[in-house]
């Protein structure tokens, strides 16, 4: 089995211990829209490109890969402001999620009007921009996490795990897509495999976060009690 | 030459994405390992500081529960020994006897166990006072305290003065007596360790805050003598003031008055939670 295969099936764990362990939190919720959204991309542009309706098509590859970059974001971004526990962190997320609905919308409207296939032009822009605004959110989530007193150790909560997953992603894939027009075919071929082991890692991130309990194990431990100092 | 071009392009990319990806990724894994380390670091420290405080919680109800031995002990030992042999020396004037002697020896009989009667009532009324001081019940702390100063200002062997300036509305009575008991227990210390020849009590408030504060010029204690005694075993009096001071979520600070000449006792409430 590929690297390719084994990622495209690593898609199915985390949404099968999504259906098993049926996870209560909202944010989580919106995650099962991203695993099948993912899911239904990825089956729709193998059954096109088989069935060769993308070569009588060619802009419907442009407009998949730049609608998924679009509901991506949603989705994370949405999970992330759940995580996030300042408000103004909150408020900046809000600001630059709306600059990075501006380009993709432009991106997907230059995909639909310009004659560029998808392997010639790639959704630099929208791709780069969110890897950046996501690293940082979730480095700023873990600072919170890390920071928040009722948390017990962090790798006991299913949000590290997802913020986890994110960043590995996202720092994996970023300078391959930032490049990806400019690189050579043999150099594409290897980090490709690099695409695929960052999403397979994110996949199985995902699955231990749905595993994690619904609430916080460690929470009751670190209860405020009164002491003279307070 | 496009050719040579193309390839020291090709180079810069593959370099670029070689160290920007593996960079990347290290930042990440790096970012994530020193968050996990340095929690369990902080979770630790909150562990012991957790531990720390139970032990400082397990003194104070020890002190607090030998403390009411104590008490039971000076209350059952004042019934034993001084309203006990009173009232089998009135029962002794009382006895069956009694109707087979003469009137003014009868009548004797009866005045000698009336006054052993009155003075086993005093006896009582002074035990029940010393639990719970009728003028603090009835007039509150600030006549309380007075009264209480006046009277060891009476003794002679000090100077004690009390001044409330702000004590229009009265605390809860349960925090009051709680207040009350720790002025006592700090005026004992004060006449039984300082040596002094003078005690003055002023009372204040600041916004929500409330103040009582203690000079005098005797041997006095700092903040680092109470912290030091009231975690060692001994020191029973000061984890008392401690564990009282607890219920009412009040503060108290030892420290050397400016001048260098006095020292000064604080005790601060918030009148919110206390009233």
């Amino acid at each position: 089995m590929s690297l390719e295969q084994l990622s495209i099936y690593s898609i199915y764990l985390p949404l099968l211990i999504f259906i098993w362990k049926k996870p209560k939190q909202k944010s989580i919720r919106v995650f099962l829209i991203y695993l099948l959204y993912t899911v239904i991309n990825d089956n729709a542009l193998r059954y096109f490109d088989s069935a060769n309706i993308l070569l009588t098509h060619p802009k419907l590859e442009n407009i998949l890969l730049s609608l998924f970059t679009i509901i991506e974001y949603f989705c994370l971004a949405f999970t992330l402001n759940t995580f996030i526990r300042n408000k103004l962190y909150k408020r900046l997320l809000k600001i630059v999620s709306i600059f990075f609905y501006i380009v993709a919308i432009i991106n997907l409207y230059v995909n639909v009007t310009s004659g560029q296939l998808a392997t010639q032009k790639f959704d630099i822009i929208p791709i780069a921009t969110s890897a950046i605004i996501f690293l940082s959110f979730c480095i700023l989530a873990l600072f919170e996490e890390m920071q928040h007193p009722l948390i017990g150790f962090i790798y006991n909560t299913y949000k590290f795990w997802i913020i986890l997953g994110v960043m590995i992603y996202f720092a994996g894939t970023f300078f391959f897509f930032l490049y990806y027009t400019k690189m050579a075919r043999d150099l594409k071929e290897l980090f490709w495999n690099i695409n695929w082991i960052s999403i397979i890692l994110k996949n199985i991130f995902f699955s231990i976060a749905f595993l994690m309990p619904n609430e916080d194990p460690n929470r009751e431990y670190y209860q405020d009690e009164y002491s003279p100092e307070n | 030459m496009l050719l040579l071009q193309a390839n020291t392009q090709d180079t810069n990319v593959s370099f670029l994405l070689y160290f920007g990806t593996i960079g990347m990724l290290v930042l990440t894994i790096g970012l994530i390992v020193f968050i996990i380390f340095h929690q369990r670091k902080v979770i630790r420290y909150q562990m012991t500081l957790q531990k720390m405080e139970n032990e400082q919680q397990k003194l104070l109800l020890n002190a607090s529960i030998r403390l009411q031995e104590e008490e039971r002990a000076r209350i059952a030992a004042d019934l034993h020994d001084d309203a006990g042999p009173l009232l089998a020396t009135a029962r002794l004037y009382l006895n069956e006897n009694m109707v087979n002697l003469d009137k003014n020896t009868q009548l004797q009989s009866i005045y000698s166990a009336k006054q052993i009667i009155d003075d086993t009532i005093q006896l009582i009324r002074n035990i029940s006072h010393s639990l719970m001081p009728p003028t603090l019940k009835n007039f509150g702390l600030e006549s309380a305290v007075n009264d209480s100063f006046q009277k060891l200002s009476g003794s002679g062997n000090i100077n004690a003065s009390s001044r409330f300036h702000d004590y229009k509305e009265r605390l809860a009575p349960e925090n009051e007596l709680i207040v009350y008991r720790v002025i006592q227990e700090l005026v004992n210390n004060i006449l039984k360790h300082s040596n002094a020849s003078f005690i003055h009590l002023t009372q204040n408030s600041n916004g929500p805050k409330f103040y009582i504060r203690m000079h005098h010029d005797g041997k006095g204690m700092t903040q680092a003598d109470f912290d030091r005694l009231a975690k060692s075993a001994s020191g029973l009096g000061l984890k008392n003031i401690q564990s009282r001071l607890k219920v009412v979520q009040g503060k108290i600070f030892f420290e050397k008055d400016q001048s260098q000449t006095y020292y000064k006792v604080t005790i601060e409430l918030n009148r919110e939670l206390a009233a």
